[in-house]
């Protein structure tokens, strides 16, 4: 059969006088001259139709392109998740007593750059230059971060402390000197503060609770003093605010600044015995009452001395919120939790992410969250906090889709000097640490509350 | 596939993405991405660096292996085609017998032996004209 084929081909390939199979009638031989010249202008009808053939190839060729990229663009991003989700003892790692491979790597950069004062400084530098309030931001979480790290590994307690020391003895030092608004944005200066004195809840709060943390894990007297010192100005300017909330700039409360003060004072209620626990119902049932955002739930991210509210619900703001307010009302924050989830996160192949404004809320660009990226509205900052929330919450489907992104898009870069992520900083870096290994201290909250509570019946 | 190459032009765009990215990660590039988090960079070249390699990232890790499939599934398609083209020429000859096949239901070039022209008698109206 296949020989028969190969007759027939090869036969029509000779041009001339031959018999052709095909040809019914056999043609007369050709004894027409041939041309002597080769034609290759334009005009050649062969070379036209060639031309032609040719070109139609092309354009088939690039249909099936198309059809073949149509084809493969879903396909890939289908799977190329793969190549980033991390594994199962990673994400299982938080809360629990193994601290997974990332938060080693994030926890010895760290390390490094504060013992050596490796490019710390001139990160700090760079940082304020940037934003001012990241200083601060950046030696609250890099306190907690160690001190649950300190409670994670018992052994190593001695280090942490002393950086921990450190880090708060250079903050005392720059709130002396500099006065609270060395770690605002400089439009503090814009208007009178509506409560006098003036005080930065901002900065009176994160203060606290890096102290209140600091003692959790061991007692330093002088540190003690302080603590009292900073929760009872934290206390007078909460009580004062007619929605029992302080302002940190003229006429600015921020949700995330009064919850840190609110997990400030229950570390100081475990370390120095008081008990605030009616502060706490009080704020929480004003919050749900004037702080939320009708449509969506969610507590508002900023809002006036006496209530009214300036922003809505922000990515970066509710899920750090929900995070703090576990300690002072669990049944509140995971409702708060659940609806920032709802509205703010999205998951795509694999990959996750989160929505600095829920749907009801124009976009609006604030320089603590960072960019957003057009279409699908994702944050850097929003994305990084609701990592912590994510493991806070024990949400090991949105976490993993977190970390897939965070390795995706945050260009993660390991050297001999740990892990830390090119599209961070070292706010960025310090929130990841502490969310991965976040654990110990609240639940060394919760223990001593229910010790209380037990002591008290 | 041989004429006009799409599958290898796709490959090749996507062999010069992944250089282009490789390169960069090479020349530490990745560290200049800060701009991200909303950071600033210190100088606007640094921001432009960071821009370029935070872009060819993005196209090695989601462009690049996109081409690379479409150019594989191209070259796959091409020669099942090219196959099943030529077993249905084979199964028509050997059904029909010599000397009574129809040009046009062969795909191989029976008329003109240089261009597509297939139509009896193609040599020799071109040669003529």
């Amino acid at each position: 059969m296949l020989d028969s084929a190969r007759r027939l081909l090869a036969h029509s390939h000779t041009r001339g006088t031959e018999p052709r199979p095909f040809d019914p009638v056999p043609r007369p031989l050709d004894t027409r001259p041939r041309p002597l010249v080769l034609i290759v202008d334009a005009t050649c009808p062969r070379r036209a139709h060639a031309r032609s053939m040719r070109w139609k190839h092309r354009i088939t060729d690039a249909w099936l392109s198309v059809v073949c990229l149509a084809v493969s663009t879903p396909l890939w991003l289908a799977v190329v998740h793969v190549l980033f989700v991390p594994n199962d003892a990673e994400s299982d790692g938080t809360r629990r007593s193994v601290i997974s491979d990332r938060a080693k790597g994030l926890r010895d950069r760290k390390l490094d750059s504060l013992e050596r004062h490796a490019s710390h400084d001139t990160e700090v530098g760079l940082m304020r230059s940037n934003n001012p309030e990241w200083d601060i931001m950046c030696s609250t979480f890099n306190v907690l971060a160690f001190a649950n790290l300190a409670l994670h590994e018992p052994r190593e307690r001695a280090r942490y402390l002393g950086l921990m020391d450190g880090i708060i003895d250079e903050t005392l030092e720059a709130r002396r000197a500099h006065g609270a608004q060395h770690f605002l944005l400089p439009y503090w200066r814009r208007a009178p503060y509506v409560a006098s004195p003036m005080r930065v809840l901002f900065v009176e709060g994160e203060i606290a609770a890096m102290l209140g943390a600091r003692l959790v894990v061991e007692e330093r007297p002088e540190l003690r003093s302080r603590l009292e010192e900073q929760i009872a100005r934290v206390v007078d300017q909460m009580r004062e605010g007619p929605v029992l909330s302080g302002e940190s700039y003229p006429d600015e409360c921020w949700t995330v600044d009064n919850a840190f003060a609110l997990v400030a004072i229950r570390l100081a209620d475990v370390v120095l015995g008081q008990d605030h626990a009616e502060l706490l119902a009080r704020w929480v049932a004003v919050a749900r009452e004037r702080l939320t955002d009708p449509q969506t739930g969610m507590l508002v991210s900023e809002y006036t001395w006496d209530g009214r509210h300036k922003d809505g619900p922000e990515g970066s703001s509710i899920f750090l919120v929900a995070h703090l307010l576990q300690v002072v009302d669990e049944g509140f924050a995971r409702d708060q939790y659940d609806r920032a989830r709802q509205a703010l996160g999205f998951e795509i192949a694999g990959f996750a992410i989160a929505r600095e404004w829920p749907a009801s809320w124009p976009n609006v660009t604030d320089i603590d969250s960072g960019p957003t990226i057009p279409l699908v509205g994702a944050n850097a900052g929003a994305s990084g906090l609701a990592v912590l929330a994510a493991a806070s919450f024990d949400d090991q489907r949105f976490l993993r889709g977190l970390l897939a992104s965070l390795d995706f898009a945050a260009f993660p870069i390991k050297d001999e000097r740990g892990l830390r992520y090119g599209a961070s900083n070292q706010v960025g870096d310090a929130v990841l640490l502490y969310a991965l290994v976040q654990g110990p201290l609240w639940d060394h909250l919760s223990r001593s509350t229910s010790s209380q509570h037990g002591s008290e019946s | 596939v041989k004429k006009t190459g799409a599958p290898k032009r796709l490959a090749w765009i996507a062999a010069i993405l992944l250089t282009l990215y490789f390169v960069l990660h090479l020349l530490g590039m990745r560290d200049s991405v800060g701009f991200l988090s909303g950071t600033l960079p210190a100088t606007k070249l640094e921001l432009f660096l960071g821009l370029f390699t935070a872009t060819s990232w993005f196209a090695a890790v989601l462009v690049a292996p996109v081409l690379l499939l479409a150019a594989g599934l191209q070259i796959a398609l091409v020669t099942i085609a090219a196959k099943v083209r030529a077993r249905r020429a084979t199964v028509t000859l050997a059904a029909d017998g010599p000397g009574v096949v129809e040009p046009d239901r062969l795909d191989a070039p029976i008329g003109c032996c240089t261009c597509a022209d297939r139509s009896p008698g193609a040599t020799e109206r071109n040669w003529s004209k």
